[in-house]
């Protein structure tokens, strides 16, 4: 820290010239921080600590970590220089090389970068001028193709930091796409903090970090079928993911209870689905988020779920069995009840048109077809449909219904494969009856289909999908079903998932420990809010801060426990919020301020 | 943009010939066009589903229910233009009228958040609003009427009278609540209100709160200020306002300023002096009372740090322990020193600055809970003295030390009101919460009953309410398994209380129940801040505000629909609330209903 007395010695002075009439300057500073023994101590200023003091962001940074306060943390080797520079803001320069440059893509995160070092200064009017230039180059190899994530994108990075004797802070990244670099510039702006005692932005003066992700799905899904969500909301999300590295948007845009989504070979489905005109999705704005989420490195998947939650925008159609039937408890899990008839031609033609809109807005690489929670009462309740089986010389048993449901999957398959011009896209499905044995076996194959579990991690169902071959996302909803907690709203008491899911939980779901000797067959995992008993005015709390755990966990995949992270996360939690994100906050502010202060445990118990 | 405008035409005059609504005999409310089965429809119809609402049930979308007796509500409406309205009030005293008006622009402000698009109307009807205060008092504690009867009468002749009588200016600023619950958007402009009404009602228990701790995490005042509006919308009338703890200290005491200085997160984590007296004046015209709460002598320890420097001596012992477990609850320790003099002297200071702040009438709230008598046994100092003083140290001496604490506290406050207030001649109770010091086989010896108001957190199955009761203690109940807000979250153990829950929580039914003054919802903030503030407090705490309303004997199935209702009208008023349950339920009433559920 040499060179600091002096300037901050005028800065007290110029401050109380230039500045009388701000509310908060560093004068009104009662504490600041001094490192100590690896912890960052609050020490109450005076005349001779002030110098030495620092802010808690900056002390954080280098104090007793060997990775700072860089969420989630790097695989690769770090060195973090404890040495901070002031950076003039308005001397920041971007270098990007290589002809990817013309795509619109790199301005636009460009842009974000700005955007976030924008939102770290509270006041720029206060902000102290002067400081090092800074120049961020990233080196990519070129590529004409579009930046498109998928299965094969290597998303690692290399960031250099480097200081030159001229007064020249200059920032390295190289990668071998769009996607690794801006999980480098995501890095960079963690090493880039606002001290608030100098009334500086800082950056590290030297740094080398290399970098890659333990798991390449790292994902959230969001359920917009429920209740509905703002194309903001969403958009905050995704500003939430890009920050954490998370890199799947997995959108279960539709269920029984709505179908928001613009189509527009089959206009009905959202005029009569939607909770509202109001409340739909257009093309145009499905459009925008995708793009958006492609900016922060982030794949946005559509879900179609069907056979079953399907109802809303169906419902003059006569392709649907046991639409909103009562009593519901006899034909579905939750009300609306609504279940695809597979027996019924015309609908895959519907279906073909659905899929054919979503390949167009989304181009997806991978495509979700949900298929979780078929009923067969609800099947076996229509008359139509037996009568069909009848014709088949099928049987009225379980098998013969599992058989109507791999009816329904194959000819349904057949439509995703002709509108993706037999590009044979990865599928994914949730686990169901249809993912046990001996169905998985008749049904499905492993070369095409990838499971996304939603049973709980110790579920021996699990081994057994794994054992076949298949590709899976892990979503186990004892760990990262993050709607967990709330009020039952079919029933008396909480919701079926309860207690509440703490971020420790999230943090040490480790895919080791669901796969065993399969992780290799991981591909990642996501955690899910299932709307019921959510909206955009939960939305973010409910997200965030577990996400961020998820994304550590599947980006960095740590040998600790939460127990390790915890006061990082802590800081990491402001972050967020500084971002725009309403996060939920995990203790008193007092325990942020004061260093494990607030051990393990300490708020559980109380009363 | 011209575009916009046709689909907008469309889809207004599409609205305004479309489906009508039915009400059912069972409270339900449905499209004409999509009847349920085993459902007995009543003839009138409806433009939307909140129109139906209005009028559909006995208790309409009025929330909390009122207490009757003789509710009645049309199914017909008067269709109007909220700025065309006209008032007269009348009251016996100035003040009392201009409350009256403030209580009106308040009313008018939220009307005009029901507008669904756009409230004016060409041709409004005319509505006159008479409100009568026979009382010109503005005090408001736990002897205020808050009775108020409503009717509305609509003639073709007379356009719309509605009719307020309230014994108070507060009973009166209910009545105007309960009015604005009878008005909802027209799906085409302006509003709609129920033409004919009769509510007679006033609330079971006269403290209706809601606990807010702003030390664990600093709330700001916009956010306090939103609380309360969502207070006024339920007609809570407490803001317990737990400000300090150990920590942090954001209040400003302007003859102690060391307490902020070395208390409070940051400068910018404060509420001035100024502050807390306007927000005092902004819950008083929403019928609201703040007391506010100086724990004490545990949960001390942020701004209480500066006495040795300042020559005063320990104020706070054992501020550095480590490990925290022991001796206190929750990280950080410190507990107030008895045998230092300078202690009550600063906390006369602080009391000072809240009876100088606060209405004459209001009282404070002097903590007393999770007092560790093991950190004051650890300290050499205290021992000491307390050996020199007579005292032995067993747990009796210290017991008794705690109360000679409370009560050194409560003269400091009696001697403070009698020079600030002298208009008011009757000392006033204080309130703590239950601890060791209130267990019924010696609270009697500690604290005098007509003195101390016993706040308890415990089970409502606990045998201590019905105790306290006996032994003839006031007491407001905040039962930590019912009406903790922030339990069920994080890594906690607790268990979430979701709005059934909340809801039916028994009050305390013996023949001492009259000493029963009502309970409050707690919200602790240890893992709360700004962010989900309001979804943790909303629409649960109007589950609360209901109960102790009306104590009402209904199941929640029956009034399930009236909640939904309730937490959209927050939603218009701009407040956070959770959502309950799939828009989808909301829409189709009943669909999402338990189906085996025997009524």
């Amino acid at each position: 820290m040499k060179g600091t007395a002096l300037p901050v010695a005028l800065l007290l002075l110029l401050a109380a010239i230039i500045a009388p009439t701000t509310a908060h300057t560093s004068e009104d500073l009662v504490y600041g921080y001094e490192c100590r023994a690896g912890l960052c101590r609050k020490v109450e200023l005076s005349e001779e600590n002030f110098s030495k003091a620092i802010s808690l962001p900056v002390c954080r940074l280098f104090c007793g970590s060997s990775i700072g306060t860089l969420w989630p943390k790097p695989t690769g080797a770090v060195r973090l220089d404890t040495l901070m520079r002031q950076v003039d803001i308005s001397f920041i320069d971007f270098n990007i090389t290589g002809i990817a440059r013309k795509e619109k893509l790199w301005k636009a995160a460009e842009n974000r970068w700005m955007d976030m070092i924008d939102a770290k200064i509270p006041d720029r009017k206060i902000l102290t001028r002067g400081g090092y230039r800074l120049t961020v180059n990233v080196n990519t190899p070129d590529d004409v193709a579009p930046a498109k994530l998928t299965l094969d994108t290597d998303e690692s990075y290399r960031l250099d930091v480097d200081t030159d004797p001229s007064g020249h802070v200059v920032a390295s990244i190289a990668a071998s796409n769009f996607f690794g670099a801006r999980h480098g510039l995501e890095t960079l702006s963690q090493l880039i903090v606002y001290d608030d005692l100098r009334r500086e932005v800082q950056v590290t003066a030297n740094a080398s970090i290399s970098d890659a992700p333990a798991f390449k799905w790292r994902g959230l899904l969001l359920d917009t079928s429920r209740n509905y969500y703002s194309v903001k909301a969403i958009k905050r999300t995704l500003d939430g993911m890009a920050l954490v590295k998370l890199n799947t948007f997995h959108w279960h845009i539709t269920d029984s209870h709505s179908f928001p989504l613009e189509v527009r070979k089959r206009p009905e489905l959202y005029k009569l689905g939607a909770y509202s005109p109001r409340q739909v999705y257009t093309q145009r704005t499905v459009a925008e988020v995708v793009e958006y989420g492609r900016v922060r490195g982030i794949r946005v998947m559509p879900e179609f779920d069907a056979p079953a939650h399907v109802g809303e925008g169906w419902q003059h159609k006569n392709m649907t069995a046991c639409f909103n039937a009562q009593p519901w408890k006899d034909f579905c899990v939750e009300p609306p009840c609504g279940q695809l008839d597979p027996t019924v031609d015309g609908l895959y033609d519907v279906l073909e048109d659905i899929y054919s809109e979503m390949w167009e807005l989304f181009s997806p690489d991978v495509f979700h077809m949900g298929g979780d929670e078929v009923s067969t009462s609800c099947w076996n309740c229509s008359l139509p449909i037996r009568q069909w089986m009848k014709a088949q010389g099928w049987g009225l048993e379980t098998a013969d219904f599992m058989r109507l449901w791999g009816h329904f999957q194959t000819e349904a398959l057949k439509r995703v494969d002709t509108v993706a011009n037999g590009t044979q896209t990865p599928i994914i499905l949730w686990t169901s009856h249809l993912t046990e044995e001996p169905f998985i076996d008749e049904y499905l194959n492993p070369e095409r289909y990838i499971i996304q579990i939603w049973t709980t991690g110790g579920d021996p169902k699990v081994k057994k999908i794994l054992k076949r071959g298949f590709k899976t996302i892990v979503s186990n909803y004892d760990a990262l079903y993050f709607d967990c907690g709330g009020a039952g709203w079919v029933s008396d008491g909480n919701n079926w998932c309860s207690p509440y899911i703490g971020w420790q939980k999230v943090y040490d779901n480790t895919m080791s420990e669901i796969a065993g000797d399969y992780e290799h067959h991981v591909l990642g995992a996501e955690a899910a809010i299932w709307s019921e008993q959510i909206d955009e005015h939960t939305l973010d709390n409910r997200f965030w801060p577990r996400g961020s755990a998820l994304a550590e966990r599947l980006w960095s995949n740590p040998n600790e426990s939460w127990k390790q992270a915890e006061s990082r996360l802590l800081l990491h939690r402001e972050r967020l919020v500084e971002n725009g994100l309403g996060a939920e906050a995990l203790q008193p502010q007092w325990c942020l301020q004061n260093e494990r202060e607030c051990p393990v445990d300490a708020y559980d118990a109380q009363a | 943009m011209k575009w916009l405008i046709i689909i907008w035409i469309l889809l207004v005059l599409n609205a305004a010939g479309g489906t009508k609504w039915l009400c059912s005999r069972s409270t339900v409310c449905t499209p004409e066009n999509r009847k349920l089965q085993g459902e007995k429809y009543r003839v009138a119809r409806f433009e939307s589903q909140r129109d139906c609402r209005l009028s559909c049930g006995k208790y309409g979308a009025v929330w909390p229910m009122p207490t009757g007796p003789g509710i009645s509500l049309s199914h017909s409406r008067v269709h109007f233009d909220p700025q065309e309205m006209q008032f007269s009030v009348e009251a016996p005293s100035e003040a009392a009228t201009q409350f009256l008006h403030e209580t009106r622009r308040l009313f008018v402000a939220n009307l005009l958040r029901e507008c669904a698009r756009d409230c004016t109307v060409a041709s409004s009807a005319r509505i006159v609003v008479l409100a009568t205060v026979i009382s010109g008092s503005l005090v408001l504690d736990w002897r205020t009427h808050e009775n108020y009867k409503l009717a509305i009468n609509s003639t073709l002749g007379n356009g719309t009278v509605v009719h307020i009588q309230a014994t108070t200016v507060y009973g009166a600023r209910h009545a105007f609540e309960t009015l604005s619950n009878l008005v909802t958007g027209s799906v085409t402009r302006g509003l709609l209100l129920v033409s004919n009404v009769l509510i007679s009602d006033r609330p079971c228990y006269p403290h209706r709160g809601l606990l807010l701790d702003t030390a664990r995490h600093f709330m700001p005042l916009q956010h306090v200020r939103r609380t309360l509006d969502g207070m006024a919308a339920s007609k809570m009338n407490v803001l317990h306002w737990h400000v300090v703890d150990a920590h942090s200290f954001p209040l400003e005491i302007t003859r102690v300023p060391q307490m902020q200085l070395y208390g409070a997160y940051s400068s910018a984590q404060t509420y001035s002096r100024k502050q807390v007296v306007e927000l005092m004046k902004y819950a008083r015209l929403r019928g609201i009372r703040i007391i506010v709460e100086i724990d004490g002598p545990s949960h001390t320890n942020s701004g209480w740090q500066w006495g040795p420097d300042e020559g005063l001596g320990e104020l706070s012992v054992c501020l550095q322990r480590s490990p925290w477990e022991s001796p206190c609850a929750s990280p950080p320790c410190g507990q107030l020193n008895p045998m230092n003099d300078n202690v009550y002297a600063v906390l006369k200071a602080i009391f000072r600055q809240v009876a100088e702040m606060g209405a004459p009438e209001e009282t404070v709230h002097m903590g007393g809970d999770e007092v560790q008598l093991s950190c004051w046994n650890s300290s050499m100092q205290i021992q000491e003295k307390m050996l020199s003083q007579g005292y032995n140290l067993s747990e009796k001496s210290f017991l008794h030390l705690w109360a000679q604490f409370h009560r050194r506290n409560l003269l400091a406050w009696d001697e403070i009101n009698r020079s600030e207030h002298p208009d008011i001649p009757e000392p006033k109770p204080v309130i703590l919460w239950s601890s060791l010091l209130t267990n019924p086989d010696t609270i009697e010896r500690h604290l005098p009953k007509e003195r101390f108001i016993i706040q308890t957190w415990v089970d409502p199955h606990d045998s201590l309410n019905r105790k306290l009761l006996e032994l003839g203690y006031r007491i407001i109940v905040s039962n930590a398994n019912f009406w903790y807000l922030d339990h069920g979250f994080g890594h906690a153990k607790t268990m979430y209380h979701n709005w059934r829950t909340v809801y039916e929580a028994d009050m305390p039914d013996i023949s001492e129940a009259q000493l029963v003054l009502g309970g409050e919802v707690c919200l602790w903030t240890e893992s709360v801040d700004q962010n989900t503030l309001e979804s943790r407090i909303w629409p649960r705490a109007g589950a609360a505000a209901e109960r102790l309303w009306a104590n009402p004997v209904e199941s929640t199935v029956l009034i399930e629909r009236r909640f939904y209702r309730y937490r959209e009208r927050l939603l218009d008023r701009g407040i956070q609330a959770e959502a309950v349950a799939p828009r989808f339920c909301v829409l189709n009433e009943k669909l999402c209903d338990d189906p085996y559920f025997v009524y």
